[in-house]
């Protein structure tokens, strides 16, 4: 129970990532809210605060980019504070340096290893950035 | 003119002003001659000639004046006999007309008219003053006395006339050899000084002419060169001639052609070079990123099956059976074995196309790694009876690399020994060495034989007692082998059949050829 009563809002489009993710993160107690990426999401966001996580995909449909969403949360001086873990099928190589250049608070490769995740969302969630590559590059 | 070669030219240009020169040498010496003939005729004939004459009337006078001078001694009743000095002056005036004679027969026999001339009238002087000496003795009267003195006066006028003539001829004479050497003299100045100006015109003609025909036709091949320099591969000489500068020309006009030729032809390589390289780098991209997606395509749908399976066989989903448990868990095996082989594959067929990428820190812990090593070692040893030893260097040195890739490689080694040691030991050694972090597994298994060595390394290749552990890719090796040369490092191996094997990896502590990536921060693997 690593996760009590956190509350973490995924991003996520992929039907398995989102069960996966939901499922780890509930195990451990954790509060969840899945959405797809439209144009009512910061508003489901705001309504399920107070929010401990985000986490955030990088490539969504119709060639919308999480770096764009980004920049919409942080605008939003409510939103601002909440910590931002990017979780994207991204080429690490690649997405590690421009997410460490944006501003997010970790990077974390799909598909998520079953082992490791959950104790890298407590990572976060205590202060601590996580940038993760993936056991294969 | 300018068929004629560029030396016969020169032969030419240079022989004409000699040929002159040779000529006026001759003229001058032709002229000098005749002036020194000239010159030789004053000297040995006018010359003496005159001398003789003038002796000669003066021996006469002698003659004349001794003979008057004896008949006014006689005259005045003096007793003194002036005989014997008219007699001297005869014999004199012999030996001098002898000289005269001589030198007219020897050097001047046409004057052998004005020589008998002399001599009648010398000896008609003689014999009318011995006559009228004679006249003396014999007591003669005054009348015969004046008579014979009167024949004596005219026969004297007669030979002065006659030596006067010889005279002026020789003067004549003397006077036209004179004014030979003059002419002669004048003739040679007069040709020295056309001599200077012909020749120096010609020499000057010939300065001329060379240079518009050879060094004028130069400067042009000249400017050609400096166009062909400047890069205007078309420049062509426009000489044509058939002498030495028309065949240069025409050489360099074959060079210049041939240059044209290769360098439009290296051009053409350097672009089609350019093309191929372009094509292969892009068809490089296009793997990368087909091998990029395929990547994730591949693991997607095996990650989804290997968590969801391991959230069941945890019991997450609801309480299950140690029966499920265990049939689950082979599920998860398999998928876990099935995603390494996309995941070596995948590897395998990027170092290959080149698409590898390192993702490089500069502070990888080696400690923390080996560590994952050992513990890993440990589980994959299991119950088997055998021991497993470190040696590892508790302060080994931060290195600049893929931590990643570093843990993908001992791994590989480490799994190697752990699978085939069934009995003994598998040692893990650590140090570092001339800049290099080096790791050495050791293992008591059943060893390498030297011919097998060699095949460690390649892909797809097992002994035979790989393939009844079963249980690898056959990839294992290539790929920690590229992966560590992709480092800057090295990975080879030690071993003698029946006395188990040793395999080293040297990674540098600061490979220069490797960029930083980033800096990670809390990784753990």
């Amino acid at each position: 129970m690593l996760l009590k009563n956190r509350r973490i809002f995924l991003v996520e489009d992929d039907i398995a990532n989102r069960a996966i993710i939901q499922m780890l993160l509930e195990k451990h107690g954790a509060r969840t809210s899945i959405e797809r990426w439209g144009t009512g999401t910061v508003a489901r966001l705001r309504a399920f605060m107070p929010v401990d996580l985000i986490l955030l995909d990088l490539m969504f449909p119709d060639g919308v980019s999480g770096f764009d969403v980004f920049d919409a949360i942080r605008q939003e001086p409510d939103l601002a504070h909440i910590p931002i873990l990017a979780v994207s099928a991204m080429d690490p190589s690649i997405a590690i340096p421009r997410t460490q250049l944006k501003g997010f608070n970790g990077f974390i490769p799909k598909p998520v290893e079953y082992d490791l995740f959950v104790e890298q969302i407590t990572r976060v969630l205590e202060g601590e950035p996580v940038w993760f590559a993936g056991l294969h590059g | 003119m300018s068929n004629l070669s560029v030396r016969s030219k020169l032969a030419v240009g240079f022989a004409i002003p000699v040929i002159g020169i040779i000529f006026f040498a001759i003229v001058n010496v032709t002229t000098t001659t005749h002036t020194l003939s000239d010159f030789s005729e004053v000297a040995d004939r006018n010359l003496p000639m005159v001398a003789a004459l003038e002796e000669l009337k003066f021996e006469a006078s002698r003659t004349i004046s001794s003979t008057n001078e004896t008949m006014l001694d006689k005259t005045l009743g003096l007793e003194e006999q002036e005989l014997e000095d008219v007699q001297e002056s005869i014999e004199a005036y012999h030996s001098a007309l002898n000289t005269y004679r001589t030198l007219v027969n020897e050097k001047s026999p046409e004057d052998r008219e004005l020589l008998s001339g002399v001599e009648t009238a010398g000896q008609e002087l003689l014999d009318s003053s011995t006559v009228f000496l004679a006249t003396l003795e014999d007591n003669a009267s005054l009348e015969e006395v004046a008579e014979r003195r009167a024949e004596f006066e005219e026969a004297e006028k007669r030979f002065i006339a006659a030596i006067d003539v010889a005279i002026e001829k020789e003067y004549e004479d003397l006077q036209k050899n004179k004014d030979n050497v003059q002419g002669h003299v004048n003739l040679t100045r007069f040709l020295a000084i056309l001599k200077s100006l012909i020749v120096g015109s010609l020499a000057l003609g010939a300065g001329y002419y060379l240079y518009h025909s050879v060094v004028d036709r130069l400067r042009k091949l000249q400017a050609t060169a400096n166009k062909l320099r400047s890069g205007e591969l078309s420049a062509r000489s426009e000489i044509k001639s058939t002498d030495e500068l028309g065949q240069f020309a025409a050489t360099f006009n074959a060079m210049a052609e041939r240059l044209g030729q290769m360098i439009v032809s290296l051009e053409n390589q350097v672009a089609e070079t350019a093309k191929a390289r372009d094509e292969a780098e892009r068809s490089n991209q296009v793997k990368s990123a087909f091998l990029a997606s395929m990547s994730h395509e591949l693991r997607t749908p095996l990650n989804a099956v290997i968590n969801f399976t391991k959230f069941v066989a945890k019991g997450d989903l609801g309480p299950i059976n140690e029966q499920q448990e265990e049939t689950l868990n082979e599920v998860i095996d398999s998928a876990r074995h099935l995603l390494n082989l996309i995941n070596d594959v995948l590897d395998m067929s990027k170092i290959e196309s080149g698409s590898l990428r390192l993702f490089v820190d500069d502070n990888v812990d080696m400690n923390a790694i080996l560590d994952s090593v050992v513990s890993t070692g440990k589980s994959l040893l299991g119950d088997k009876p055998v021991e497993l030893q470190t040696e590892l260097d508790p302060k080994l040195p931060r290195v600049r690399g893929d931590r990643q890739r570093i843990l993908q490689i001992l791994l590989n080694i480490m799994s190697n020994a752990c699978k085939f040691t069934d009995e003994g030991f598998v040692k893990l050694q650590a140090y570092p060495l001339n800049g290099d972090v080096v790791v050495a597994i050791e293992d008591s298994g059943p060893g390498i034989a030297p011919e097998d060595q060699a095949a460690v390394f390649e892909p797809f290749k097992q002994t035979r007692s790989g393939l009844r552990k079963g249980g690898g890719t056959g990839l294992g090796m290539p790929i920690s082998k590229s992966l560590t040369e992709a480092h800057g490092g090295r990975l080879w191996l030690s071993s003698e059949v029946g006395k188990g094997s040793t395999f080293f990896v040297a990674i540098p502590i600061k490979a220069e050829h490797l960029m930083p990536t980033l800096t990670t921060q809390g990784e753990k693997g």
